[in-house]
């Protein structure tokens, strides 16, 4: 027993040596960090915004709350010694393991954002789940428009971004998929635009459109409908609305299960993408002046003017992203890489210009799973 | 010393100290082949898995029952180079260990307190015998099987086949270089050299069993790492952490602390396990005693590993693959073949 008790004492003793340094970083001397933006400034110096979880948060005498989150505006050559440049302001070490989400100011958008997001890569405390966006102008103006008393801004992007399979005119994509978009052939990406705008009491927080990169840097920008489009494509679009015009009156169906395959022909001279879109959906909306059962004719007539939208708008996505703009965010190059090996080795160099002459042909195929409260048809 | 153990808790053991090295592998290892093709080498290690273990087997099999001690001067070598390619892979297992705890689990936090107590716990568990380890493993094996399996359920809607590659992209010869590198990363096969005699059932069906289930949870984690995070990979230190940190299922949100416990007890079991190996072969070639053996081990362990822990140059100084490749690929079935051949001259003298 006397030997057991002296073992511990002295392995707890040699534990409190060797972690000496362990003891000084209790919570009360971190900041944990919800969000971060970045912006580039005019000399190449990054400014940093980071949303800090404000831990001094209690009621006062008088019934008020301090805000529950802090804002930090910081500057360095680079952004992790801009983040670590926290620690001499208030005394504390930001700790990013809680990161929900990074901002790029458009700036940087413009000028090529791998070289800021190194330090998410490398850095051990990130996840690589942690989601991506920009905005229109600089990332630290967004946060202090957006922030609040009560608001966590990160939370309501994680919370809107998240919502990208329930809702296609939204998009999403986190440190990972972003890394493997750009170290693909293509080396395109997308990410979603977030913007504010004046709600009853505060500012809100929305998603509008997707932003488009190529080689790092920002090439053009997606409306919502094209967002919905890319979504489709890229299989990432779950559910959601599609709005089209069925006898000139504005009609709706609800999307409940979407899957995309897509296939690549390269035995002629020119690749060939064949995109085949299957839906299953509800019809949610017909606007016409009376309400009516429709017939079965009424029906198809109605599937095929959706899918007509549908397919219209994804020829005109794959138009505007691979003969206008030359990018390849959705990755179509890798069924080239997949499927034809030989000829994507022997045509690397020349890629953009192969996508650009590239066919994509679609098929949209909508299953009619309910009409909604009535089964006349 | 003596005691022996069955074959399924032998390959039991063995599954369970393989599958550390490939959860801890560092995508450097494989960097010039591409996400499919390092689920094709698994097939490449059963093959030259199976050309390590011919020699070793017919040795067993044909002259198993002989004194073991009939060479002196040989056993005393054989003791030697075995000792030293297992504190090899016991420094390179802690060393891991140590660098794992010290770039993810606690990045600010000297991790030597924790790489102390492992050596220590390891020493006493290499002490008890090869029986409690044998017995350890078949308990923990179901259990960090079903752990595992969970993490690759709570991923599969994260796969994506495109990121996929096309089979042998960069030719073959990369991914028969990376299966013998993965092959010399295999410490399992000294274990079966050292440990044959003491392994009680169906040896051939125990090997071949252990290496293809061994070579199909290789495929798999692979697999989830190649369909999830793609090139991503290749910027993660260890990706099989960073695929099991993206998991979520229900409210469970990355499941990168069920890996971390996985790879601790792993960790000391192949420890614990190198270790009593170690003072087994040295105690019974030399007649030393056996406590003796295990502490200057665990000193002499603890001491490398806390050289090695303030850098990772010196970590990839230790953990190189040619070292491996030589010990492994070379010096196991080098000594059973220079054995083999020695006990069929004395068979024919004797004759």
């Amino acid at each position: 027993m006397r030997k057991a008790v002296i073992i511990l004492t002295c392995i707890v003793c040699l534990g409190a040596i060797l972690n000496r340094n362990t003891f000084k970083d209790d919570i009360s001397n971190r900041s944990i960090v919800q969000g971060v933006g970045i912006d580039i400034n005019d000399d190449g110096t990054y400014t940093v915004t980071l949303e800090i979880i404000n831990t001094e948060n209690y009621s006062n005498a008088d019934g008020t709350a301090k805000p529950v989150m802090n804002l930090r505006t910081l500057s360095g050559k680079t952004v992790s010694s801009a983040i670590k440049s926290a620690y001499a302001i208030d005394g504390k070490t930001p700790v990013l393991s809680q990161n929900r989400v990074i901002v790029i100011g458009k700036k940087l958008a413009e000028k090529g954002i791998m070289p800021s997001l190194d330090f998410f890569i490398r850095g051990s405390e990130n996840y690589p789940t942690v989601q991506i966006a920009t905005v229109q102008g600089r990332a630290e103006d967004f946060f202090k428009d957006a922030s609040g008393e009560t608001t966590v801004v990160s939370r309501n992007i994680e919370d809107i971004l998240m919502t990208s399979e329930e809702d296609m005119s939204v998009s999403s994509i986190t440190l990972c998929d972003l890394v493997n978009h750009y170290k693909s052939a293509g080396a395109s990406f997308y990410m979603p635009i977030i913007s504010t705008f004046e709600g009853k009491e505060k500012k809100e927080i929305t998603s509008k459109g997707t932003a488009v990169f190529k080689e790092g840097k920002l090439v053009c920008n997606l409306s919502e409908e094209e967002t919905a489009s890319l979504n489709f494509l890229c299989n990432c679009a779950r559910r959601g609305a599609v709005d089209f015009s069925y006898n000139g009156v504005p009609a709706s169906i609800s999307v409940i299960q979407n899957s995309t395959k897509k296939k690549v022909d390269y035995s002629s001279e020119n690749p060939q993408f064949f995109f085949k879109v299957k839906i299953k959906a509800d019809l949610a909306e017909i606007d016409s002046e009376t309400v009516y059962n429709p017939t079965q004719t009424e029906v198809d007539a109605m599937k095929e003017c959706a899918e007509e939208k549908i397919k219209s708008d994804i020829e005109a996505l794959c138009r505007k992203l691979y003969r206008q703009e030359k990018a390849d965010p959705l990755g179509f190059s890798r069924l080239i890489y997949i499927y034809y090996p030989e000829k994507f080795r022997a045509q690397e160099k020349n890629l953009s210009e192969i996508m650009t002459n590239s066919q994509y042909s679609v098929e949209v195929e909508i299953c009619i799973r309910r009409l909604g409260q009535d089964y006349s048809s | 010393m003596n005691s022996k153990v069955t074959v399924f808790q032998f390959y039991s053991i063995l599954i369970l100290t393989r599958l550390l090295t490939t959860l801890t592998y560092i995508p450097e290892y494989t960097e010039d082949i591409t996400a499919s093709d390092k689920m094709i080498l698994t097939l490449f290690c059963i093959i030259f898995g199976t050309l390590i273990y011919i020699p070793v087997y017919i040795l067993n099999k044909k002259y198993g029952g002989e004194n073991q001690k009939t060479f002196g001067t040989f056993n005393k070598i054989k003791a030697v180079i075995f000792s030293i390619v297992f504190f090899y892979f016991s420094v390179s297992t802690v060393s891991r260990l140590d660098l794992f705890a010290g770039t993810v689990v606690f990045p600010e936090t000297d991790a030597k307190f924790l790489l102390l107590l492992v050596v220590i716990f390891c020493c006493y568990s290499a002490y008890l015998g090869i029986e409690p380890i044998a017995r350890s493993a078949v308990i923990f094996i179901a259990p960090i099987l079903l752990s595992l399996s969970f993490i690759f359920f709570a991923l599969w809607k994260k796969t994506d086949l495109l990121n996929l590659t096309p089979p042998f992209y960069n030719g073959v010869l990369p991914v028969v270089k990376a299966s013998l590198n993965s092959t010399g990363r295999t410490v399992e096969y000294a274990v079966i050299a050292a440990l044959f005699p003491f392994v009680t059932g169906n040896h051939k069906k125990g090997f071949l069993v252990w290496r293809i289930s061994q070579s199909v949870i290789t495929a798999i984690v692979f697999f989830f790492e190649g369909t999830i995070l793609g090139a991503f990979s290749d910027a993660q230190l260890f990706p099989v952490y960073a695929i099991a940190s993206m998991a979520r299922f229900s409210f469970f949100r990355g499941l990168g602390a069920i890996i971390t416990g996985l790879w601790i007890i792993c960790a000391f079991l192949k420890t614990s396990l190198l270790i009593f190996l170690q003072a087994k072969l040295i105690s019974e070639a030399f007649g030393v005693n056996k406590i003796t053996v295990i502490a200057v081990t665990g000193v002499l362990l603890a001491l490398v590993c806390m050289l090695i822990s303030g850098s990772v140059e010196r970590f990839n100084i230790i953990d190189t693959s040619s070292v491996k490749f030589v010990l492994i690929l070379i010096s196991v079935p080098i000594l059973a073949i220079v054995e083999l051949i020695m006990r069929r001259r004395r068979k024919c003298a004797k004759q």
